[in-house]
């Protein structure tokens, strides 16, 4: 039955439901033929199932119908019965609550009868006590009073003891205590007396009071105390915070002053760099910061005005130290600089820049000290490096200069001198990257590597004592008198300038580079470039190699002045021989090519063959062209028009070329001037017979061995050609030897 | 800067000696001396006329053999000396007395050119011991003496005063001992024209002509590394004289202060044959070499003309005016155009933007200075 009721509680709800959301009933038609359906409509449903089914399944259906109902009906009446005894059971239930009640309401009534005799006896005992306790309370008032004045006439004597024991605060608490009192009564004259006591001790205890403030080895803790109890006296909190900072700034200057005046003691540059600013750590950084840390201690509540000043003062103070600091550790390194050295003032600037840093952060300051102290000292130290640099190798080279020594292979020379060159820059690189350390805490700053590292290393130090070297090289030409270098010396230091300007200068800038955080081959930011610099080191070796040549001409052209000066070439006897001076000039032309060989490549020769049968080959053409002179003999021989003859085949003789650094090109210049210097010789002298015929000798036996030093043989040809033409004109006689003897003279 | 191509003379034979005829104030005349064994020698006047831009040229031989010096007269455009070497090979100076001559202004072309002129000898200077002859030095100015100077530095002092005769002559020891021979010999035209510097080799001695055997006044030793060739007083500031060698060098010199030159050039590629001052403009240097090359220099810094104070004085009312810059120092043009050492140059006499310079083929170039450097100095 409760099932039942149930299901049509459901089918209820979800009528209402459906009703409620509007959904139609499509399914009506079916609902319709549904024996629980809402809709059921019995006839149709008969009709339905006598139309549908056959007779069978209608008197199955009619049995089962039967059967259901019958079942309904037992279920309904089941139900009735149950409600009916649960009405029942109620009843009886209600009746027994009803008797229960009337019981609990008597209880109460009692309860409220006894509650109400207590509070009567409550009230009869407080009356009587009333009278006993008003009269206590007036004694008790009494009695503080006079404990109070007790206390008043004792105050002096109190306050007294405790000013004479030190004990500062005490005395401070019994005179705040008593304070309000003096002032309201103190023209009482009982009163008048012990206030003026009093004021005269608080007077002493408030001296003593600042005079602790004011010692100079006070601690922190006590001028804490003291500075506490002066302000509980009444003392304003501005005027002992300015007291404290005027107090303190002096202590700092004192500790500034003393060091500024610091001298050192240890015999080591950088031990003595250490101490030093160990000390400044020691006592005006830390003074400074113990300053700060206290003042806030003290009053914590200052008013920003008097933070002010302290931080000014504090500002102050370190705005001086920074420089102090700076100095003396400039004037404390020294100019000498060793690794160890910079690396133990690097250690010290580190340590000073983490402590400058604490102390900034105390005072909430954003100044750039500490990286504008170290970025100036890097500055200086980095310029004396620089300058030590360029000190050491002028030395080096005034050494070479001086304490040259001819023998002195040139290849092994331009090794050696390189190496002490780069030996010393190396040691001052080495000694600058102490800056740029791992362990350096300031140099993690991008800022101050990249400056270091840009300005002070690649410009200051590289770049510029490249310059100076390359002006320095340069220099060594234009000294005369006993600073005149060897010329030898003068050949490999212009092969050492090539070797800057062709890898030397970029291998050192590399390292640099790589040492001190540079971008590889950058060149922004106003860098010098580096071709800026191995142009001087090129121009440099062009002018020392201009330089030899001309000092290794000079010389050759001398002999041959000296002897041509020496000789009549009037008189002078038949040739028999070359003369000696030709022969000590090939030497020398030999020496020079065998040095220049030694450190320059060959240079591009015009038209050498490697044919071994060249020097012949060669002579005999020349004597063809030699004999053909000869063969005008001397009546032939007019001047004016040999010499337009000449004129016509004789290129211009080109001195000005500038020397290759090549061997063929050096060499080649010492022969072009010294023949060139050699014709003008011949042009002031006249030549006899025998004269022309010596100068025929030499220069065949020139042009014999000349050519295989130079790669332009023509030019020689024809200044040797301009030279015996030039004698032949100046000859009175001009009758020129038979090739073949000159030859057969020249290979003896 | 604009080049002025050259005028070129070609003379048949070749010539060392070349010389402005300084008596000649108007015409632009130089005076060439031939150096030749097997021919006659001559000495060739050649004039040139800026306007028609020609070259005329009048003869007087020269028996007496290769000719090695030329100097021309200071203010008497008749007269000249030469230093030859004649059939003894033995080198002397005369005196000679040229003729025909145009008078003052008149152009050479009036001489009849088909004739040759004359050479007749007032003096020949010779010392008694026969020395040879290094350098024939007229007195500047005046012209009235002349100084012969040996090659073993005896200095003889010639006296025309008296009516063209050679009067008393003053014979010197020779200045010192060594066998250096003298190589540039030079007189100058300050201090009474009493002085004469005499180059031996790399060393340079100045001498007092009225104690002469007293030793030099000052000297430089080892003014250059190589022979000095020549020498020349700057002929406006009293103490500043130019030297030139074989080292390529040309040097200016402050003789208050002979430790080092106040200003060394090495703008030749080889000898340098002789150096001359512009008597107007004397910031232009002439310079000489056997490396074919005429070399004008600026030695401003040296100059008698307070350049750079005009400069200043103008400065606030012409600003725009950009061409005035200071001349500086230096190489101003190089003259490339002959093919055979360059043994003598000359500045005009008559016009002081031109000069000529003469290489051992014979050939002679007639130059202008450069217009733009002109101006420069003119305004």
């Amino acid at each position: 039955m409760s099932k039942e009721a149930t299901e049509n509680d459901k089918r209820k709800r979800n009528n209402l439901l459906s009703q409620y959301y509007g959904i139609t009933k499509e399914k009506d038609v079916e609902n319709l033929f549904d024996v629980d359906g809402k809709h059921f409509n019995a006839d149709a449903y008969v009709d339905k199932l006598v139309q549908e089914t056959s007779l069978k399944q209608l008197i199955d259906k009619e049995q089962e119908l039967v059967r259901e109902i019958q079942s309904l009906d037992s279920e309904m009446q089941t139900l009735v019965y149950e409600n009916y005894n649960k009405f029942i059971l109620a009843t009886d239930t209600i009746r027994q609550m009803k008797s229960d009640f009337k019981t609990m309401e008597d209880e109460m009534e009692k309860l409220v009868q006894d509650m109400s005799q207590i509070a009567t006896f409550a009230n009869s005992i407080s009356s009587n006590l009333q009278d006993r306790r008003q009269q206590i309370t007036k004694l008790s008032n009494i009695h503080e009073l006079l404990k109070n004045l007790q206390f008043l006439f004792d105050l002096p004597t109190k306050l007294k003891s405790s000013v004479e024991e030190k004990n500062y605060s005490l005395a401070v608490k019994y005179y705040a205590k008593s304070e309000q009192v003096l002032k309201d009564f103190g023209d009482h004259p009982s009163f008048s007396g012990i206030q003026s006591d009093c004021q005269e001790i608080v007077t002493t205890l408030r001296k003593c009071l600042k005079d602790q403030f004011v010692r100079a080895e006070v601690t922190s803790r006590e001028l804490e105390e003291s500075v506490t109890l002066l302000s509980k006296l009444g003392e304003s909190s501005t005027s002992l915070a300015l007291e404290f900072t005027v107090i303190n700034k002096g202590r700092l200057e004192k500790d500034l002053d003393d060091l500024s005046s610091y001298t050192t003691s240890g015999e080591n540059n950088g031990e003595a760099v250490l101490a030093f600013i160990e000390k400044c750590c020691n006592t005006a950084l830390n003074n400074a910061a113990l300053t700060i840390a206290t003042f806030n201690n003290i009053f914590p509540l200052a008013s920003a005005k008097d933070n002010e000043g302290l931080i000014d003062m504090a500002v102050d103070v370190i705005n001086r130290l920074c420089p102090v600091v700076k100095t003396k550790v400039v004037e404390i390194i020294g100019l000498e600089m060793s690794e160890g050295c910079c690396l133990s003032l690097v250690a010290a600037l580190d340590k000073f820049h983490r402590r400058l840093l604490a102390v900034q952060r105390l005072l909430m300051s954003d100044n750039q000290w500490s990286s504008i102290l170290i970025t100036d000292v890097a500055q200086i130290i980095s310029n004396r490096a620089a300058e030590n640099l360029v000190v050491k190798w002028t030395e080096e080279l005034q050494g070479w200069r001086d304490s040259w020594n001819n023998d002195n292979q040139p290849h092994g020379s331009v090794k050696f001198i390189e190496g002490a060159l780069i030996e010393h820059i190396h040691r001052t690189l080495v000694a600058l990257t102490a800056f740029v350390g791992n362990h350096v805490t300031f140099s993690q700053d991008y800022q101050f590597r990249q400056t270091f590292g840009r300005r002070h290393v690649r410009e200051g130090v590289f770049i510029m004592s490249l310059k100076k070297l390359s002006i320095m090289l340069s220099n060594l030409c234009n000294a005369t008198g006993k600073d005149n270098a060897s010329p030898t010396l003068i050949l490999v230091l212009s092969r050492v300038a090539i070797d800057f300007n062709q890898n030397l200068a970029q291998s050192l800038l590399s390292l640099i580079e790589e040492q001190f955080d540079i971008p590889a081959g950058f060149q922004g930011d106003n860098l010098t470039p580096i071709s800026a610099v191995t142009a001087d080191f090129k121009q440099a070796s062009q002018t020392l190699l201009q330089r030899y040549v001309q000092s290794e001409s000079h010389v050759l052209v001398q002999m041959i002045r000296k002897s041509m000066d020496s000789r009549d070439w009037l008189t002078t006897s038949e040739p028999r021989s070359v003369r000696p001076v030709i022969k000590r000039v090939l030497e020398e032309i030999s020496r020079v090519d065998s040095h220049a060989a030694q450190l320059y490549e060959e240079g591009s020769r015009k038209d050498r063959s490697s044919d071994s049968s060249r020097r012949t080959h060669h002579s005999s053409s020349r004597m063809q062209q030699k004999s053909s002179w000869s063969s005008l003999g001397p009546s032939q021989l007019d001047s004016s028009l040999l010499n337009n003859i000449q004129k016509l085949f004789s290129e211009r003789i080109d001195l000005s070329g500038t020397v290759e650094p090549n061997k063929g090109s050096v060499v080649m210049a010492v022969i072009k001037i010294c023949l060139k210097g050699f014709l003008e010789c011949v042009r002031l002298k006249t030549f006899g017979k025998y004269g022309i015929q010596q100068i025929q000798v030499d220069c065949y036996y020139l042009q014999l061995f000349l050519w295989r030093f130079t790669f332009d043989e023509n030019l020689v040809h024809s200044l040797l050609d301009e030279i015996l033409s030039s004698a032949v004109q100046r000859c009175l006689e001009p009758v020129l030897m038979e090739p073949g003897v000159v030859e057969l003279i020249c290979e003896r | 800067m604009e080049e002025e191509a050259p005028i070129i003379y070609g003379l048949d034979f070749q010539a060392r000696s070349l010389c402005a005829q300084y008596g000649e104030t108007e015409m632009v005349r130089f005076l060439i001396g031939t150096q030749s064994l097997k021919s006659e020698n001559s000495i060739h006047c050649v004039e040139y006329d800026e306007e028609s831009v020609l070259v005329s040229k009048f003869v007087y031989p020269h028996p007496l053999g290769e000719i090695w010096q030329t100097n021309a007269h200071p203010n008497q455009a008749d007269i000249i000396s030469t230093v030859h070497k004649g059939q003894n090979q033995k080198m002397s100076a005369t005196v000679y007395k040229m003729s025909p001559v145009p008078s003052n202004g008149q152009s050479i072309d009036t001489l009849d050119s088909t004739s040759h002129g004359q050479l007749k000898a007032i003096a020949i200077l010779e010392s008694s011991d026969e020395k040879e002859v290094a350098k024939v030095l007229w007195q500047p100015n005046d012209g009235n003496k002349v100084v012969t100077v040996c090659t073993d530095s005896q200095i003889n002092l010639w006296d025309f005063s008296n009516d063209g005769k050679v009067q008393n002559a003053i014979f010197s020891e020779p200045l010192c001992k060594t066998h250096n021979q003298v190589t540039a010999a030079n007189w100058s035209p300050h201090h009474g024209t009493n002085q004469v510097a005499v180059a031996m080799e790399t060393n340079l001695q100045v001498v007092d002509l009225r104690s002469v055997n007293k030793g030099s006044i000052y000297n430089i030793e080892n003014a250059h590394i190589e022979p000095i060739r020549d020498l020349d007083f700057n002929p406006n500031r009293q103490y500043y004289m130019a030297t030139c060698g074989d080292d390529g060098c040309v040097k200016f010199w402050d003789v208050r202060n002979l430790s080092s030159p106040v200003l060394n050039r090495h703008d030749h590629y080889h000898w340098v044959w002789q150096v001359r001052y512009n008597v107007f403009h004397d910031q232009l240097v002439l310079s000489a070499g056997s490396d074919a090359r005429v070399v004008l220099t600026s030695a401003a810094s040296l100059s008698s003309e307070p350049f750079g104070k005009l400069m200043s004085d103008d400065k606030d009312n012409d600003d725009d005016e950009d061409v005035r810059s200071p001349l500086a120092d230096g190489v101003i043009t190089a003259y490339e155009e002959h093919e055979d050492s360059v043994y003598s140059v000359a500045w005009s006499s008559a016009d002081s933007w031109t000069f000529a310079s003469l290489s051992y083929g014979g050939r002679l170039l007639i130059h202008r200075v450069p217009r733009s450097l002109k101006h420069s100095i003119l305004f």
